[in-house]
């Protein structure tokens, strides 16, 4: 299976999110800071989201799981230019081909859009929520 | 005198028209990729891909790969071509491809070639979604010129 554009900037955001779920305070912490900071995830799922403010790990593996590709490395280098916007260069190395995509987000918008019910109705489901995916593309781009 | 002038003119006027109708240098790169695109398809990708595909970019496996069927026909990311630049260093290529897919939405391909028994082989293959046509890259760049 290959990864569309709009599935690889929904598995950012979801990547993210899961960053979130796990610490709160410290995703916030690094993400919000200017400058720059990386997330990297392995093959594993094994996930590091780390910044000049800190360091965290968590399993990326649910949301990689969730993509029809197999997926080797995924490396997000984000730029935080005034706190909120965050643009992001993504690269998704695959078994043959290496797919990178460029953009930016705001997120105040990406971390209050799972404090709703729509978030809490996919996370229920525990799997794909079309109307969730949805608001998620909208932030990361289009 | 005038006579004497006649050979250098005819020689000056030689030299300009050679000039004015030098060709490009020869997209060799691109001519590969459009093999490749032209004749590579879903029924036949797996038997044809040693012909457009290092052997290293294959690995062993290839043939019973599942990833392998769509990810090597890569080219059906980008439905329209708008530019595209090569530079061939004796053993190596790189080919960039700026276009757009089917929703009109740019991206660029990343292409390095190798020469593997007198046939340039893609051995590195980078698609890059971009925001804007202004993403464009103007020259050719190598799948390691972008930044991981």
């Amino acid at each position: 299976m290959d990864l569309k554009r709009t599935e690889a900037k929904i598995t950012i955001a979801k990547l993210i999110e899961l960053a979130y779920s796990k610490d709160k305070g410290m995703t916030v912490k690094i993400m919000a800071k200017k400058g720059n900071a990386k997330l990297t995830v392995d093959q594993n799922g094994n996930a590091t989201l780390s910044g000049s403010a800190g360091i965290m790990t968590f399993s990326g593996a649910p949301v990689l799981e969730k993509v029809g590709a197999k997926i080797k490395r995924v490396s997000v280098n984000f730029n935080n230019k005034d706190g909120m916007k965050v643009g992001y260069t993504a690269t998704f190395d695959l078994e043959y081909i290496k797919l990178s995509i460029l953009g930016d987000f705001d997120l105040e918008e990406l971390i209050t859009s799972c404090s709703g019910l729509l978030c809490r109705a996919a996370r229920a489901l525990k799997g794909r929520h079309h109307a969730y995916d949805m608001e998620l593309q909208k932030i990361m781009g289009y | 005198m005038r006579m004497k002038n006649v050979p250098f003119c005819l020689i000056l006027a030689l030299f300009i028209a050679s000039c004015a109708t030098l060709p490009n240098p020869p997209s060799v790169l691109y001519q590969e990729f459009s093999q490749y695109e032209n004749s590579a398809n879903r029924d036949n990708i797996v038997e044809v891909a040693s012909n457009f595909f290092s052997p290293s970019l294959l690995g062993k496996n290839y043939q019973a790969n599942p990833d392998a069927l769509s990810q090597l026909l890569f080219k059906n990311y980008m439905a329209s071509t708008e530019s595209h630049f090569e530079k061939i260093d004796e053993q190596e290529g790189c080919l960039t491809i700026n276009g757009y897919d089917e929703e009109n939405y740019p991206l660029i391909f990343s292409l390095k070639y190798i020469s593997h028994n007198n046939h340039w082989l893609i051995d590195k293959i980078h698609v890059v979604f971009v925001e804007n046509k202004i993403d464009f890259s103007d020259r050719a760049k190598c799948p390691s010129d972008y930044p991981n």
